[in-house]
């Protein structure tokens, strides 16, 4: 590339197919480390890795003034890092076997995980090298370059999420290596550069061979994996890649699920089969339909059953619950979005007994409802709690009253929480629950729900109308038979709430009736977040209320550092520390670089560059937040958010318009504001796109943000391109941001989290304003100079 | 070894066999790693030679244990006497006698001090008594256990685990310990009833055969819940009429029942 005027077309290859790379390796870096670490690391770790293209950016402007910094050679050295930062990675994580769950308490243990993910640091960094040198190298085609980086990108994620879909994910990585030395092996042929190009050879040799035997990832022996991997007489019987993790599907005889079973239940619970998705989450599976379940009539996950014994059930998602498992001829409808887990109980005989298998997100069939009304809907995913950043809008104000307005008339909600205690969710999901009614018309909340207790389940059950006395009867019974706790039930006294698992006190009696009276919660029960979950604030499963967190720890010593929210609290440690690193990292090079010349300063270059980082990367986190809703599989709506952003941009940079006036200027936000607008659809009209069949709604939703992403993509290579004559600041530029977009990464989910999705939205929005404010007080500088 | 009933005994213990009759049948193989020897009227005890642990187990005791609130002799002074740090291998012996669960392979730890103690408190042994363990892991419950109760039964269905506990603890002098491989979700019928039951690995449901194999009177600890941090401590009480009832006595960190029940 040395002495070439203007980048050639295969330059322009080159910048996508190492941006492809790196996006590539975002996508499938979340799902290697979500297999190897405790998942609130995983973002910590990511965002550790994201360092590195800033820490590019700061190498390139120390090293601007020198010749070698730019040219082929540099370009392959970049390219040459970061696919030897991709063979380090796959072969760190297969070696070295990480205990997050200890990394909590043990400093060794944390240090360990922080060296693995400096791993993952590498190839950023080397990608980082070899795109921002050139912009520095062609600073007059900054549109062309910017949208050959974009471009790219936005094919990386689509081909990504296609190899997830296919291929394990330590194969994945290891095809995107090949790619990437290929790529570098032709570079270096045709540009004659001949040690990097041999050593781009040697590199893609190695990444063939880990291509065709992928080296597998270590596994903790603290995940669900390994463990039921230990278990005597266990059967590997398949094994499945997909969007959603790899799911293996074990068998043992020693594997029994029974959550909700009564004490008084001498007989015996059949054995299952598990499918575990990724490391952890372990879903049981029936052998084969039918299925003895005689257990069930003793359990609290058939008592739905039993009071409504006529109708069609509807069960959303899969767990432990199992509420399918007692279909014995009744119609029931399963909804689950991993089509992989239908697909196995339909070869085991589900549809035969009566159970129409969905694969679909649980908000999407509850707005279509194609078979309801129905007697029982049973969330089973919610016994499987979550995370408290991952969106579940299902169980939310607007999520509950739909599935109350598609019940029969007399039909049941049924919500199983694990028990806690103190309890950690029960308080919210009841607050939810007790708005949903309020929406759907209900005079007297209370009126409608009975909560039963056993030594390690709650059973929430709601109606449309008023529990009828032969419901409150028969609940009273199944209780009295089995010994379950009834902690609420319409006009029942608190002394009736605690007889047979016994606590110290009935809280979850009086945390129902504090909610139903509108009084305050019990103080003592007042160590969580217990707000109702809305659709702009999906975050039913975070309990972390900042200001009660030192009670939580001083009141339940070493155990309350269980009960905090470590993906919140990890999130804001990412933000701090990647905020003081990408500081640092920015000052660095200050001292070395010539005088910055009008219109532009420091600050307005750094505040410019800054707001644009931090404002694209939240818009588009909070699109992605909210396009779940309507995909139901986070990794297709990540894949399809990152791709039309980062194609829509790559084509608006590419029509950048490049004079300095306030003309462009005015037509660079003004293209943005539209976009915005347009991209409020999706928060406003939520059943109208819910409801058109999966292609018209990926059409639909792409329409509706192509004309934002593609607004995104012009202010930055508008700005980079007035840089131009200032060559060394331009890697400074986008090494800030580069830095302010992991920050945004961070920063996202925390304020979708606790000022709503429609906010954070604003926010990211405002970063705009700043932004067209730095530019338009550069254009006014330029005037009076 | 079922204890010798006395004369006044002798209908307590066939009701007792007709209700372990009740129990669900089990095709359960066990093998038998340790035997413990025929009880004796004290059984014998490990001579344990002083070591150069012994002031920290006594800080540990001090600091973690009866400071949170422990107060049972019997459990304060055989944690006193019981070398921890012989149990985790795995960690160094002053990092066996910290506040944590230390790791000791197979996705198991050993549980943190306070938790054996509080766990072995809250059975309210006797030395008489007949204990049933479940999740033998390092064997370091066995041995407080055993420490204070005539006879344990401890079954671990990790092979590697259930062999080096059974090693270790036989290596160490116990000999009223029987240490079995198997699934522990079946209890051990053949030695059934059992005063009392612990169950050191988190089950997602009470398995009822362990309910069937406690005596009425007994009682059994076991934390329940999901893997994770977090599981609910259970104390469970069977009354003379064999009915149960539970009391949630507080969370603790645990690892999952192997085969995730």
């Amino acid at each position: 590339m040395v002495g070439r005027e203007t980048p050639g077309r295969l330059d322009l290859v080159a910048v996508a197919g190492v941006s492809a790379a790196l996006l590539a390796l975002e996508v499938l870096l979340l799902r290697l480390f979500e297999f190897s670490h405790w998942y609130h690391f995983a973002g910590l770790a990511i965002a550790l890795a994201l360092l590195g293209l800033g820490a590019a950016g700061t190498t390139l402007a120390l090293a601007g003034r020198y010749p070698f910094s730019r040219g082929d050679g540099w370009f392959l050295t970049g390219l040459g890092v970061t696919g030897a930062g991709f063979l380090l990675l796959l072969v760190v994580q297969s070696r070295v076997t990480l205990r997050p769950v200890f990394a909590g308490w043990d400093l060794g243990e944390l240090v360990r995980l922080l060296l693995v993910d400096l791993a993952a640091f590498v190839p950023f960094y080397g990608a980082g090298l070899a795109i921002g040198q050139v912009f520095l190298r062609w600073p007059e085609r900054t549109r062309g370059l910017y949208a050959a980086n974009l471009l790219g990108s936005g094919i990386g994620s689509l081909g990504a999420a296609l190899l997830l879909a296919t291929v394990p994910v330590a194969m994945a990585l290891a095809v995107v290596a090949v790619l990437l030395f290929a790529l570098g092996s032709v570079i270096g042929w045709v540009r004659g550069q001949r040690v990097a190009g041999a050593a781009c050879v040697l590199g893609l040799a190695l990444a063939l061979i880990a291509a065709v035997r992928p080296p597998e990832p270590a596994v903790s022996d603290f995940k669900a994996l390994s463990r039921i991997g230990e278990l005597p007489g266990v059967e590997t019987l398949a094994v499945h890649s997909g969007l959603p993790g790899r799911l293996t599907l074990l068998r043992a005889d020693s594997l029994r699920y029974a959550p909700g079973l009564s004490l008084g239940w001498t007989e015996s619970v059949p054995s299952v089969d598990v499918a575990v998705v990724g490391s952890d989450r372990v879903v049981p599976l029936v052998r084969r339909w039918p299925v003895d379940a005689a257990h069930r009539r003793a359990s609290l996950a058939g008592l739905p059953r039993q009071l409504r014994p006529h109708g069609r059930l509807l069960v959303l998602g899969s767990g432990a619950w199992q509420t399918p498992v007692a279909a014995g001829g009744r119609a029931v409808t399963w909804v689950e979005a991993d089509g992989r887990l239908l697909e196995i109980a339909r070869a085991r005989g589900a549809s035969e007994a009566g159970i129409t298998l969905v694969e679909d997100g649980a908000w999407r069939h509850l707005v279509t409802a194609p078979d309801g009304p129905y007697s029982v809907i049973a969330f089973d995913a919610a016994w499987e709690e979550g995370d408290a950043a991952a969106e579940d809008y299902v169980l939310t104000v607007a999520g509950l009253a739909l599935a109350l307005a598609r019940l029969e008339a007399d039909g049941l909600l049924a919500i199983p929480l694990p028990l806690d205690d103190p309890p950690r969710y029960y308080p919210r999901v009841m607050a939810t629950l007790e708005r949903a009614l309020h929406r759907q018309g209900a005079a007297a909340p209370g009126d409608h729900v009975a909560v039963l207790r056993g030594l390690q389940a709650l059973l929430i059950l709601a109606s449309p109308r008023p529990l009828a006395e032969a419901d409150i009867a028969a609940l009273r019974d199944f209780a009295e038979r089995w010994r379950f706790d009834v902690a609420w039930w319409p006009g029942q006294a608190r002394e009736q709430a605690n007889r047979y698992h016994r606590l110290d006190s009935p809280v979850f009696h009086d945390i129902a009736r504090a909610l139903f009276e509108r009084r305050p919660l019990p103080p003592a029960t007042r160590l969580f977040h217990a707000a109702p979950a809305e659709l702009d604030r999906p975050y039913p499963w975070r309990s972390l209320a900042w200001g009660e967190t030192p009670r939580l720890v001083r009141e339940l010593g070493g155990r309350g550092w269980s009960y905090l929210d470590w993906t919140l609290i990890l999130s804001v440690v990412t933000t701090v520390v990647v905020a003081v690193l990408a500081f640092l990292l920015v000052l660095v090079p200050l001292g070395r670089l010539p005088a910055i010349q009008r219109p532009f300063g420091r600050l307005s270059v750094a505040g410019y560059f800054s707001a644009l980082g931090l404002g694209y990367i939240v818009v588009e986190l909070v699109v992605f937040q909210r396009l779940i809703l309507y995909l139901g599989e986070p990794v297709l709506a990540a894949a399809l958010v990152f791709a039309t952003f980062l194609i829509g941009s790559g084509i608006g940079s590419a029509m950048t318009p490049a004079d300095a006036s306030r003309a462009s200027l005015g037509r660079i936000y003004l293209a943005v504001a539209v976009g915005l607008a347009l991209a409020l659809v999706p928060f406003m009209a939520v059943h109208a796109l819910s409801t058109p069949p999966l292609a018209w709604r990926l059409a639909l939703l792409v329409a509706l943000l192509l004309p934002l992403a593609w607004a995104m993509g012009r202010p930055f290579p508008w700005a980079l391109r007035q840089l131009a004559g200032q060559d060394r600041w331009i890697p400074w530029a986008w090494g800030i941001n580069g830095f302010t977009s992991v920050l945004g990464a961070s920063l996202a989910p925390l304020l979708s989290i606790h000022i709503g999705q429609s906010a954070a939205l604003v926010a990211g929005a405002a970063c705009y304003v700043v932004a067209f404010a730095i530019a338009r007080h550069w254009l006014v500088r330029s005037k009076r100079a | 070894m079922v204890q010798a009933s006395s004369q006044a005994g002798w209908i307590r213990a066939a009701l007792l066999a007709a209700l372990v009759a009740c129990a669900p049948a089990a095709a359960q193989e066990v093998t038998v790693l340790l035997q413990a020897s025929p009880p004796e009227q004290a059984p014998p005890r490990p001579d344990f030679d002083d070591d150069e642990f012994v002031e920290l187990r006594a800080t540990m005791v001090r600091d973690q244990i009866e400071d949170r609130g422990v107060a049972d002799e019997a459990v304060l002074a055989a944690m006193r006497r019981v070398p921890r740090h012989r149990f985790a291998p795995r960690v160094s012996a002053r990092s066996a006698y910290e506040d944590e669960p230390q790791p000791i392979g197979h996705g198991q730890t050993i549980s943190q001090p306070y938790t054996v103690a509080y766990m072995t408190e809250r059975l309210e042994l006797g030395a008489d008594d007949r204990v049933l363990e479940v999740g033998t892991g390092s064997g370091y419950q066995a041995a407080i256990l055993a420490e204070i109760v005539g006879e344990v039964v401890t079954i671990e269905i990790i092979r590697e685990l259930a062999d080096s506990a059974a090693e270790r603890l036989q290596g160490m002098g116990y000999r009223n310990i029987t240490v079995l491989h198997g699934d522990g979700y079946h209890g051990h019928a053949a030695r059934a009833p059992f005063d009392a039951v612990v169950v050191t690995a988190a089950a997602s449901h009470t398995p009822p055969p362990l309910v069937a194999q406690l005596r009425p009177g007994g009682r059994m600890v076991i934390p329940v819940g999901r893997a994770g941090w977090i599981q609910n401590l259970l104390l469970v009480e069977k009354n003379a009429d064999g009915e149960v009832s539970t009391r949630n006595l507080a969370s603790v960190r645990f690892v999952p029942l192997t085969g995730d029940h």
